[in-house]
């Protein structure tokens, strides 16, 4: 077995000639704190409609690069399987962009309940934050469908 | 093999219930070998799985469900650790991501996939 290698948190990172590090063409910490705001944001509207709901913000940063999610869950019925809201990076298959994907899916069922079309853009920081912030928008105009994927599973915890 | 669902820290630590083997499983993080038609899961490589994991196959002769592997923390010897994996389900619901948690979730080899429709 072969361990793989611990993630950098950002892509692009390498050394010159010399052994100096080059700045980092995109940092994912920025690019999360971006998408996180959005996504507080329609957090903060879904509590409000449904306080019963409560959102868990997160990311997960590995070599596969940045998904940025909120969950939302019913701690009243942990069974209910809880709603991501999720923006995730990856490298295009050419390698020289950035497809990002946004969705509404189950964190344990992987039910999906909404698909966004895929955005691919430049590896440049500002239009991978300005591309993940729009899909991100976009899904936080779908609060129904977060109530109605809950609402489905017990409709007695989530009138 | 496929995780079922999202590429989360609380989808990749077991629960309470995943520390008991059931007839013809063992102990674990559930995964398969194929997805089912339009769900989103991850791609985990076994060949590529740190060390300190093993995966182990259900026997469906003893009730196991065929294509099902589950992945847990592993002594010395290749056998279950169980008193660790016990550790890792107990972070469950902590906040903290448990060291389990992030070397099984950078043992994904691709994320997002969907089962074929």
């Amino acid at each position: 077995m072969s361990r793989i290698a611990p993630a950098e948190g950002r892509s692009g990172q390498q050394t010159d000639g010399a052994g100096h590090a080059i700045q980092p063409v995109v940092d994912w910490e920025i690019v999360n704190r971006s998408i996180q705001v959005v996504l507080s944001a329609f957090a903060a509207d879904v509590q409000a409609r449904w306080p019963y709901i409560k959102p868990r913000l997160d990311q997960t940063l590995t070599h596969l690069l940045l998904f940025s999610y909120c969950a939302f869950e019913v701690p009243s019925a942990p069974r209910i399987d809880p709603v991501i809201a999720g923006i995730d990076f990856a490298r295009s298959q050419s390698g020289r962009g950035i497809v990002i994907r946004a969705d509404l899916s189950g964190e344990e069922s992987g039910e999906v309940w909404l698909e966004l079309p895929p955005r691919e853009v430049a590896e440049v920081q500002d239009a991978i934050c300005a591309a993940g912030e729009e899909l991100a928008r976009q899904l936080s105009t779908r609060a129904e469908e977060i109530h109605t994927a809950l609402h489905k599973q017990d409709p007695v915890v989530c009138p | 093999v496929y995780r079922r669902g999202n590429l989360t820290a609380k989808q990749f630590t077991p629960r309470e219930d995943d520390t008991r083997a059931e007839p013809g499983a063992a102990p674990g993080i559930s995964t398969d070998r194929t997805l089912e038609d339009g769900v989103k899961g991850q791609r985990i490589d076994l060949g590529q799985l740190p060390a300190g994991f093993g995966a182990f196959e259900d026997d469906p002769a003893e009730g196991g469900t065929e294509g099902h592997i589950t992945i847990a923390p592993v002594d010395e010897n290749g056998a279950i650790h169980q008193q660790r994996l016990e550790e890792w389900a107990r972070s469950r619901d902590s906040g903290d991501e448990h060291e389990l948690t992030r070397l099984l979730l950078e043992a994904v080899v691709e994320k997002n996939v969907r089962g074929p429709r």
